[in-house]
């Protein structure tokens, strides 16, 4: 199914919370910020054009989410956040599982630096 | 860059450990034998003025540098973390990216050459999920961050407590010059 086919879920709270999975090889030091976060670079859309996310409240369990994933880290951000990003979610779970969605809409640099400046680390998947 | 007063500079980047499972074990994981050789064997105005040549168990990386970009920090730091992306596998995160593209690397390393003075902190380096390479650096109240994923584009963003611009160049680095400039020499934390 095309993106274009897919909007914005409003049955999705502002108050959901959403999980990254993060790359052990894209976690950056940030000296402005004083410690460590992902590259912005962990927000840039697949090459499917979406990017693949999980509402905690929907999944199994962050255990379940990082079980046989290639990556080593977990993040958090939450859906009113991204909606002042301008950008939407939506449910995916027949690909991902339970909890799987996508975040719809462009994400230009500046956005994604803005998720990877304001996501935090879940623990115990933290650097 | 002037051919005329560049120097020709050669590394063989050899690995130690084949199998490497975890490939964020960093360049202490890689044998790094550069060296500066002078002066070399063939006609340096034949030379690209970066060259990336993936072997089976070695990378040999050669430059046409500027004497005085010799030993920078920034030059001696970069390139074997730029190597050391060449050893990571294809669908390396669960996006499933491709494997990381030698002329990405050179194109890379060909802006870095262009666009930072000697004395330039190092960039932090990214492999990308579209098969490429970014450069970053988060310092004195700078975001800057430079993508390579093919041969012939190059994404940027930058922003400070004045400006934020971001776009895409394929000649002219000349506005990314503006950008790394501002940054000083202290450099990032090491990744831990």
């Amino acid at each position: 199914m095309s993106l274009s086919a897919f909007a914005d879920d409003p049955t999705i709270d502002d108050k959901e919370i959403i999980w990254r999975r993060i790359p052990q090889l894209q976690v950056v030091p940030d000296d402005n910020l004083k410690r460590e976060r992902p590259s912005s670079n962990c927000f840039h859309d697949s090459t499917g054009g979406h990017l693949s996310v999980y509402i905690a409240s929907e999944a199994i369990s962050s255990q379940a989410v990082m079980q046989d994933a290639k990556e080593r880290f977990l993040v958090s951000l939450s859906v009113g956040f991204i909606r002042q990003l301008g950008l939407g979610i939506t449910r995916d779970s027949s690909t991902g599982g339970p909890g799987h969605a996508l975040l719809l809409g462009k994400k230009r640099g500046g956005i994604r630096e803005q998720m990877a400046k304001t996501a935090t680390w879940v623990e115990p998947y933290a650097p | 860059m002037n051919v005329d007063v560049a120097l020709p500079l050669e590394g063989t980047f050899a690995i130690q450990n084949k199998s490497m499972p975890e490939f964020a074990g960093g360049i202490s994981s890689l044998h790094n034998s550069w060296t500066h050789t002078f002066p070399y064997p063939f006609d340096t105005m034949s030379l690209p003025e970066v060259r990336v040549s993936v072997r089976e168990n070695s990378v040999v990386v050669a430059l046409k540098i500027t004497p005085e970009i010799i030993y920078a920090k920034w030059l001696n730091q970069t390139v074997p973390e730029l190597v050391r992306l060449l050893w990571i596998p294809k669908g390396w995160n669960s996006d499933n990216p491709e494997q990381i593209n030698p002329r990405a690397i050179e194109k890379i390393l060909a802006l870095l050459l262009a666009i930072l003075e000697p004395d330039s902190p190092p960039p932090i380096v990214v492999p990308t999920t579209r098969g490429g390479v970014q450069v970053e650096w988060h310092q004195n109240g700078i975001d800057l961050e430079i993508e390579s994923f093919n041969s012939s584009k190059v994404e940027y963003y930058f922003s400070d407590s004045k400006d934020e611009k971001e776009g895409t160049i394929e000649d002219d680095p000349a506005i990314l010059k503006q950008f790394t400039s501002r940054l000083k020499t202290t450099s990032c934390s090491p990744r831990v």
